[in-house]
């Protein structure tokens, strides 16, 4: 790994193999893609910075989801801590709905609209396995090695998730 | 429908691609600024330090200064003292009971 050696040509190819996923990944976890996009860029920097405690051994991937789910855990306390809430429901377009098929359109855009605003009400442990599984598509296994927990705690962790993520919707349901 | 279907319909939102162009020069700024910030902060420090070592020279080693300057002085640093220990004391007590604090900051 160059960056170690302070080379910012070798931050930069990192920076534009991975950008979109950093991005993506901040996304989920904060609802809001201009927060995403500051919390992807500073996760960059802060893999230049402490280059020299990464060990180039292990995979990069899962220590570089570590800075950004740590990045963005403090970025929604201290959002919470300025707006008295954890995030921006308002900002509900953070996910998009398959809008291939208009027939079914208005169900599925509603129905999205619900899936948005529940995540978005779910503790952050909780988001954070639902997305990785659900909008990331990452197996068990997969989830287990970057969040370096047992994939037991894995299935336990989502299907808690799943069931407070299910009692917000009906209740959003049942409000009409 | 449920929570797979839901899901399985929806995508996450992506940003222009003027934005994604960009990313990298925006990036880099932002790690320019950044060491402009530590230089210029080193500097600052250390010109403060300085400054402040001559001025409290001057001030007691200057038989014309009258006294009641240098009393001043030795009270205005003895106050900037008591401030700063008492504020440190609240950021630690603060800092004991955050219950954020092993989020990394």
């Amino acid at each position: 790994m160059e960056i170690k050696t302070g080379d910012k040509k070798a931050l930069g190819l990192l920076v534009n193999k991975h950008k979109k996923t950093a991005f993506r990944i901040a996304l989920g976890l904060v609802g809001n893609k201009d927060d995403a996009y500051d919390i992807s860029q500073e996760a960059f920097l802060r893999v230049y910075r402490s280059a020299n405690t990464y060990d180039t051994d292990q995979p990069f991937l899962p220590w570089f989801y570590r800075i950004i789910s740590n990045l963005s855990k403090t970025w929604l306390v201290k959002r919470s801590k300025r707006e008295n809430k954890m995030v921006d429901v308002d900002d509900a377009s953070y996910l998009l709905i398959d809008s291939s098929n208009p027939e079914d359109a208005m169900v599925k855009k509603e129905t999205a609209a619900y899936v948005r605003n529940a995540l978005l009400k779910l503790d952050y442990e909780d988001r954070e396995i639902i997305t990785l599984q659900h909008f990331r598509n990452m197996s068990y296994d997969e989830i287990a090695d970057l969040l370096e927990i047992s994939k037991g705690t894995v299935m336990s962790r989502l299907y808690y998730a799943r069931k407070k993520l299910a009692d917000i919707m009906r209740s959003y349901y049942e409000q009409g | 429908m449920n929570l797979k279907e839901m899901t399985g319909i929806m995508t996450y939102a992506d940003l222009p691609d003027e934005v994604w162009e960009n990313y990298w020069q925006s990036m880099y700024k932002k790690l320019e600024r950044g060491f402009g910030w530590i230089f210029f902060s080193v500097g600052a420090i250390a010109l403060i330090f300085y400054g402040m070592f001559q001025f409290l020279s001057e001030i007691y080693q200057n038989p014309t200064i009258p006294i009641f300057i240098k009393i001043a002085t030795a009270v205005l640093i003895l106050g900037a003292i008591i401030l700063l220990v008492s504020f440190s004391r609240e950021r630690l007590f603060a800092y004991k009971r955050d219950r954020y604090k092993e989020v990394k900051k």
